[in-house]
């Protein structure tokens, strides 16, 4: 039997966005949607993972999963091209889920029935910067995680991971599986897609599943802004010397934040 | 008044500062605190005489690494004991992993990272989104339990309460032995230097650097003035700096009150992790640099005279202070 590997992929606007607003809420309209930068390093990981595991003769299989609206499919699709084996797109063109409580209990009820050996999710989304539905989905699955991860080194079904927390530390945890890796920048670098890759991409199979009726957000979002403008930049002149002294003594005196 | 649970940290047995954040939230409610470490004695006891009526301090030296069912075995039995309405912790490593948990376990709704908070009577906050390039307020619909988490100097550590509280040793039955999840050990830090998250001043050097030897010229300016260093997208991608000084939308958002871009040239994604630093600085050679549109002042010039000599006038400043 081979084993599970499931990887959670949000469909989201790339971030050379400039964000603009149309009455209460994003425009929504000249936005180049991509990947999720942290989710590129969760697919890269399960797809190195499932290559490692083949070699030892553990056949494993990668599916991705994205909630989202018909659209996010093309997300599934650049998963397909560097490895993914088949995707799980759970249709939400209605936004029903808009919380991190809703969003990971549609993820998880879907992670259930696909019985993962093994999880790999970004440590957030670079829309909503939540920072929780990774660790939401493995708490609702009862499964043993970690997030924020930078390294993790194999033996059989074991892993040694790195956590990064404040400061430049890293913590060092063990585990095994069934588990979920919650990924941070630094495990890896996405490979490119290749010609076949793509190709291949194109044929393999997403299933959609409906949003379940009863997942809805606790919360409501609404009073949209942008940050406000600074006022114009004052220009030092002069040679470097002139021009850290002034800059220095404006800080200090005038700024005062030195 | 809304019942509520603060998940408190400190450092080295001193409260974090952005805890006393939450406390300044809390202000006016019913607070009870929970704080995790065997030498945190010195902080349960502030925040026994800051407002907190009980704090529940887990002094079992177990419990001294995070490890997460551990840790939120620990909250979860104070949640049944304290029928707090609210869960209020930092946007901290330890409250980013905590508190969704129990968010989850608890299957209640949560909100992170906020910049303003209302608990009562309805629970409303305010957060960025696109990583500060758009904010937004959230409203929790009626529920007996939310879970939230504020980003560290958002909220000014202000005034708090200063009734007298009781601390109270707490433990759990968590059975370390038979987790799944085991602690193995913790590197030391990089240095004594903020964390950029936290930091008061930032310092923060692009592609220009050139090489990983000449951030040194950034650290001796830091040093001088308490600050932390960064780097930009590019010079991480690069090797220059590695990837937890990353300042943007793919690193890490700050909010210092100066924050010093030299030889940054301003991308979106850059802009988007350091545009609500109370001040920003702009050192480039290039006048075209869009760092420079928002920046309150700029120097156009070579980093590499202007940083040594930008050191020495903050040397003779503090020397006079």
């Amino acid at each position: 039997m081979s084993l599970k590997i499931g990887v959670l992929i949000k469909h989201l606007p790339d971030t050379n966005t400039r964000i603009q607003l149309k009455g209460d809420a994003v425009d929504e309209a000249d936005i180049k949607y991509v990947v999720n930068p942290y989710d590129e390093f969760a697919i890269e990981e399960a797809v190195k993972t499932k290559e490692a595991w083949g070699k030892e003769g553990k056949p494993a299989e990668v599916v991705g999963i994205c909630l989202g609206p018909t659209a996010a499919q093309k997300s599934l699709r650049d998963a397909f091209a560097v490895g993914v084996d088949r995707g799980l797109h759970i249709v939400d063109n209605e936004k029903r889920a808009t919380d991190s409580a809703s969003v990971s209990k549609a993820l998880a009820n879907v992670c259930a029935e696909e019985k993962f050996d093994l999880i790999f999710a970004g440590k957030q989304a670079v829309d909503t910067d939540a920072h929780a539905v990774g660790q939401m989905v493995a708490e609702r699955l009862k499964m043993p995680y970690m997030a924020v991860v930078s390294k993790c080194t194999w033996s059989g079904t074991d892993v040694e991971v790195e956590r990064d927390i404040e400061g430049g530390v890293k913590e060092i945890y063990k585990l095994k599986l069934p588990c979920m890796i919650v990924a941070n920048k630094g495990l890896n670098k996405m490979r490119l897609a290749s010609l076949p890759g793509i190709r291949a991409a194109a044929k393999k199979e997403i299933k959609e599943i409906p949003l379940p009726a009863d997942i809805k957000a606790g919360t409501k979002t609404s009073g949209w802004s942008l940050p406000a403008e600074r006022g114009k930049v004052k220009m030092i002149e002069g040679e470097a010397p002139q021009q850290a002294a002034e800059l220095a003594r404006l800080l200090h005196e005038e700024a005062k934040v030195i | 008044m809304k019942k509520i649970l603060i998940l408190a940290e400190h450092k080295k047995g001193q409260l974090k500062k952005a805890s006393l954040e939450l406390l300044t939230a809390a202000k006016g409610q019913d607070v009870k605190a929970v704080i995790f470490g065997s030498d945190a004695q010195n902080a349960a006891n502030d925040l026994a005489v800051k407002g907190v009526s009980v704090v529940a301090w887990v002094k079992d030296a177990k419990f001294d690494a995070y490890l997460p069912d551990a840790y939120a075995k620990v909250i979860e039995d104070l949640i049944a004991e304290h029928k707090p309405e609210i869960v209020l912790g930092s946007a901290s490593s330890l409250g980013k992993d905590l508190i969704p948990k129990l968010a989850a376990r608890l299957d209640a709704p949560i909100v992170t990272d906020c910049i303003e908070v209302q608990l009562d009577p309805a629970i409303k906050v305010r957060r960025p989104f696109y990583s500060g390039k758009a904010m937004a307020s959230v409203e929790f619909l009626p529920a007996p339990l939310a879970f939230i988490s504020i980003r560290p100097n958002a909220l000014a550590a202000g005034e708090v309460s200063s009734t007298k509280g009781t601390v109270k040793e707490t433990t759990s039955s968590f059975d370390f032995g038979a987790s799944p999840v085991q602690f193995v050990r913790r590197t030391q830090a990089a240095s004594d230097r903020p964390d950029l998250t936290e930091a008061n001043i930032i310092l923060s050097g692009g592609r220009s650097m050139k090489t990983k030897e000449n951030f040194k010229i950034l650290y001796d300016a830091a040093d001088v003035i308490g600050a932390a260093v960064g780097a930009s997208r590019a010079a991480v991608d690069e090797g220059l700096a590695s990837h937890d000084m990353q300042v943007g939308q793919t690193g890490k958002t700050v909010n210092p009150s100066l924050y010093i871009a030299s030889g940054i040239s301003g991308a979106i994604q850059h802009l988007a992790g350091m545009r609500t630093s109370k001040v920003i600085v702009a050192i480039n050679k290039d006048p075209q640099a869009p760092i420079f549109q928002k920046a309150d002042y700029g120097i156009v010039g070579d980093l590499f005279q202007v940083i040594p000599a930008l050191t020495e006038e903050f040397k003779k400043i503090k020397a006079k202070a």
